[in-house]
């Protein structure tokens, strides 16, 4: 079966579409507690750098 | 650069000294290049920028080392997955897209002094006259290099036709 072309149209309606989820996403992420804790220890510098490969 | 953490999967965060809270994804999108069956889709990525600070409508203060810290952050993504596609999509909900690109550029241009990642943009437009800067980044050594470039140019064909 030959597929469907997609088109800038689709992936620009998909694209919206995840960005609403994202913005939901990040919504969350910064009202977690977990979020919180991290940004107070990085203002005070307690937070350990991800290490680099 | 300033310190930053890894707060999730492939999300970091990092605070400036104005008190700026940013954070930094990478967000899987098989999809953006039209084919999810691509051999390389499940390595593209949305770049995505997001910026919290106490006075949204005051804009935020120029400062040398939030660069330093987004490209620091882009390099040791590309450490990790050398493989990778991101997709930079400049954020058009307030009108200052290209303020957003000029800025992205700057940085991308000052801090990839070894020329290992390759930067490629256009403007896309949608339906309703929307237009966003879209940057694509990818490292020279990808096998893909060739298709992927040509499926990202080949985009825009799509509404000038």
């Amino acid at each position: 079966m030959k597929k469907k072309k997609v088109t800038l149209a689709d992936i620009i309606k998909r694209w919206k579409h995840e960005r609403e989820k994202h913005n939901k996403d990040y919504a969350r992420l910064v009202g977690s507690a977990e979020y919180k804790i991290v940004i107070e220890n990085l203002k005070q510098e307690k937070t350990t750098n991800v290490p680099v490969l | 650069m300033y310190q930053y953490y890894e707060v999730e999967h492939l999300t970091f965060v990092f605070v400036t000294k104005n008190q700026v809270e940013y954070s930094i994804y990478f967000k899987s999108s098989p999809y953006f290049l039209g084919d999810e069956s691509l051999p390389y889709a499940s390595f593209i990525y949305e770049f995505i920028i997001e910026s919290k600070h106490l006075d949204d409508k005051v804009l935020i203060p120029l400062d040398k080392r939030t660069g330093e810290t987004i490209a620091s952050i882009l390099a040791n993504f590309y450490l990790k997955f050398d493989h990778s596609v991101t997709i930079y999509i400049c954020d058009s909900s307030d009108n200052r897209q290209l303020a957003r690109k000029l800025k992205f550029d700057h940085w991308f241009i000052d801090y990839n002094s070894d020329k290992s990642l390759v930067k490629i943009s256009e403007e896309l437009i949608d339906s309703d006259g929307v237009s966003y800067p879209v940057s694509l980044i990818v490292k020279y050594n990808n096998p893909y290099f060739l298709d992927i470039v040509d499926r990202f140019r080949n985009l825009k064909e799509d509404y000038t036709k």
